[in-house]
């Protein structure tokens, strides 16, 4: 029989017809057969979030996976990085550095070993096989005293202590108040009303002053380290401590006008130096930051004019201690003033009333003339002197501002032109890039002062430059609060947005009771 | 028999020198004088090396004790004690010193503290001077034992540059020159600074030093304004 050409064409193309359907249905098959997975958060993740970590402490997630069944060919990894991530110069570039990874398996246990400060941890799930990714973030803070959060220096019964304070809008851990806790660790109050309170969230240590005593604490278990003559190679006379800043590797304190440092990049015994030598007296604020990048040329370069800026009250004249020579004996003037700079670092003639580093890399120096008049300086000292450090701005009037010829307590922030100030019983704002005017946000009931305001800057935290705390007094019942208000740094205005996004139902201000008499407030780690 | 008296006579001699009464020892010799001075400055020699650098300023002189020893008995008076500079070997003279050559040692007393005083004359920063005292015979004493007859004591204010200077020092305090080193001692009382000994001070206690020195210096030019600090060769002081 005959098989005619076609008949055989025919078959091969049935059979190769049958076995593309065949592959087609493998694929198709395959595809709508892959199962997604994801991380269970249950039991770890909000544990991880109000925990508050020592460094050195190891951070543990017993992890699972849902529908783990099909998802067999996993990859993991954790990884762990600052909040204020961001790039970092390496040789003439700027780049985001790897983030440091803290484990390549599903659960987590892993020694912590970052400094001190806020982080996100972050869990990197992926199927290898179908490349599907599952990623979860959580925040956490590395804390390094004994407990991190807001320290109110206060007055009890004529003498010092310390309030340790956190609240649930802070948004670190449960909120806590360790009330007393010189008192807790020594049996009894420092003597002395409060004089200073210091800190620095990198070293791990505070130093606590009355008028009468004061030394170095741990900030571990607040044991002194040393006392006030122990603190220096040749300790000045009085105790009279109106400033402190830890920067530039550096750690400067003001007292009676003059300024003493440890350099904490040299050999030392922890003991200050004898004072900047020289003729002056100084104001016992410092802007935390004296250098900055800037694109140049194609390339980012650090700019750093200054070591430290200080103001000096006597000679009314911003001083420096110059980048080029850090260990300087004695302060240098700047570059004379350019004839079209709208004022004169080395000839401001005014008495600096505060200061503090903010918005734009300004140091805020809000000054007062002979007749009481305030105004507002906003020299950047974070560039190289060209004879002009008015960049920003002119010289801003702030006569305008309601009841700034009482204000006695100032605050600046750090995410926008804003800046608030206290009188006896009104707390206002003042945004320098408005009107002119300030806007009154509270106004406490006759029978309580203000005694203290803090605007909270800690630097990497989604709430900086939003929350503001006030110590309050009543003095006919002998008792302090706290009050703690949320604005919005832009704006200058009571603003609740914060706590609106972390879900808290809280007042603004909302008010804690159980304090002494509040000087001044600090944030530690 | 002859024998037995010979026998008893040695015994009896020997029991008759035995019951003889022991006398003590008593000094024979007249009465004499040493001399010395404290241990820590003469080491346990006749000499005393003695700097004025260390000082301030404004130190313009010291004291050093001579002591003169008694060499005899004490006795119920007053005796006198003689000292004299032997010229020869001293190159101090009175500007630089003050000695009385005369002393008491008291009745019942065996040792009288001589003061000598040295004095921080301008020239001991060129060239350091020396003294010989010795024991002078008088009327009560002889002169005591050749080892304790005499004292030495050489002095001067002379400033030297560290030998660590360049290598160690010039990081906190610049270019070296006396005045400068002169400066430095009178801010801080140190002479010579072992920065990078295993037991000298660290970086922070030089730098220490240093502001001291800053501010003597800025201290003396704010009250001088016409006459700013200069070192020996007429260059302003500088850190």
């Amino acid at each position: 029989m005959k098989i005619k050409i076609f008949q055989i064409l025919f078959f091969v193309g049935c059979i190769l017809s049958a076995l593309n359907s065949c592959v087609d249905n493998n694929i198709n098959s395959t595809f709508n057969d892959v199962t997604s997975f994801d991380v269970d958060t249950a039991g770890w993740y909000n544990k991880m979030r109000i925990n508050t970590y020592y460094k050195g402490d190891t951070i543990k997630a017993n992890v699972t996976l849902k529908n783990a069944a099909g998802n067999e060919n996993m990859k993991y990894y954790w990884l762990i990085y600052s909040t204020s991530y961001s790039q970092v110069t390496e040789g003439n570039k700027l780049v985001w550095p790897p983030a440091d990874t803290l484990s390549k398996k599903l659960s987590l246990v892993a020694p912590l070993m970052k400094k001190p400060g806020f982080y996100y941890v972050t869990l990197v799930a992926e199927n290898l096989d179908t490349k599907r990714m599952s990623i979860t973030t959580v925040p956490i803070t590395i804390k390094n005293s004994i407990e991190s959060g807001l320290f109110a220096l206060e007055e009890i019964n004529g003498n010092t202590d310390v309030d340790i304070f956190r609240s649930e809008r802070m948004a670190m851990g449960n909120p806590i108040h360790l009330k007393q806790y010189y008192n807790t660790a020594f049996g009894h109050a420092m003597p002395g009303k409060p004089q200073y309170l210091a800190v620095s969230n990198d070293l791990p240590y505070l130093y606590l002053f009355s008028e009468s005593e004061g030394g170095r604490l741990s900030s571990a278990d607040f044991s002194l380290m040393a006392d006030f003559s122990q603190l220096f190679y040749n300790a000045p006379s009085n105790i009279q401590v109106e400033g402190y800043l830890n920067a530039n590797n550096t750690e400067f304190l003001v007292n009676n006008g003059k300024l003493y440092s440890i350099y904490t990049n040299k050999a030392n015994n922890l003991k200050f130096s004898s004072p900047i030598a020289g003729d002056y007296s100084m104001a016992p604020w410092m802007p935390s930051q004296t250098s900055d990048y800037a694109y140049i040329d194609g390339n980012w370069v650090l700019l750093q004019n200054s070591h430290m800026v200080v103001y000096d009250q006597k000679y009314q004249r911003y001083l420096q201690i110059p980048a080029s020579n850090p260990y300087a004996a004695q302060f240098s003037s700047f570059k004379t003033t350019t004839a079209d700079a709208p004022f004169d670092v080395n000839n401001i003639g005014k008495k600096m009333v505060y200061g503090e580093y903010g918005f734009n890399s300004s140091f805020y120096s809000i000054f007062e003339n002979s007749t009481g008049q305030k105004s507002l300086y906003l020299p950047n000292f974070t560039t190289i002197d060209v004879g002009n450090f008015s960049a920003n701005s002119g010289v801003i009037p702030m006569d305008q501002c309601q009841n700034i010829a009482n204000a006695k307590y100032y605050g600046v922030c750090g995410a926008g032109p804003v800046l608030v100030y206290a009188t006896d019983n009104e707390l206002y704002a003042f945004n320098y890039q408005g009107n002119g005017t300030s806007n009154k946000l509270y106004s406490l009931p006759s029978n309580l002062k203000f005694t203290t305001i803090h605007l909270w800057r800690p630097g990497g935290h989604p709430a900086d430059s939003k929350i503001i705390w006030a110590g309050v007094w009543d003095e006919a019942a002998q008792k302090g609060y706290v009050y703690e208000f949320e604005i919005s740094p832009s704006a200058g205005i009571l603003d609740s947005s914060w706590a609106d996004m972390i879900g808290l139902q809280v007042d603004n201000p909302a008010i804690f009771d159980g304090f002494g008499k509040i000087k001044m407030f600090r944030f530690k780690l | 028999m002859k024998k037995y008296i010979y026998v008893i006579t040695t015994v009896l001699l020997i029991f008759i020198a035995n019951s003889c009464k022991n006398e003590d020892f008593l000094y024979q010799d007249v009465a004499r004088i040493r001399i010395g001075s404290d241990v820590s400055l003469t080491r346990g020699s006749d000499s005393i090396s003695y700097s004025f650098v260390s000082y301030n300023k404004n130190i313009t002189f010291d004291t050093i004790h001579v002591y003169a020893y008694l060499i005899g008995k004490t006795e119920n008076y007053d005796r006198e004690v003689k000292l004299e500079v032997d010229v020869a070997r001293s190159t101090a003279t009175s500007p630089h010193y003050v000695l009385p050559t005369t002393y008491t040692l008291k009745a019942n007393s065996n040792v009288v503290t001589i003061p000598l005083k040295i004095n921080r004359t301008a020239d001991l920063t060129m060239k350091g001077v020396r003294l010989y005292i010795k024991v002078a015979e008088s009327k009560d004493f002889k002169i005591g034992t050749n080892e304790e007859n005499h004292l030495k004591v050489a002095w001067s204010d002379v400033l030297q540059k560290p030998n660590n200077w360049d290598t160690s020092l010039m990081e906190f305090f610049g270019s070296y020159s006396l005045v400068k080193h002169r400066l430095i001692i009178d801010a801080t009382g140190i002479a010579e600074f072992n920065y990078g000994d295993s037991n000298g001070p660290n970086w922070s206690e030089m730098t220490n030093y240093k502001r001291l020195a800053v501010a003597l210096l800025l201290k003396y030019n704010s009250e001088n304004p016409a006459n700013l600090l200069k070192d020996e060769n007429g260059v302003l002081v500088i850190f």
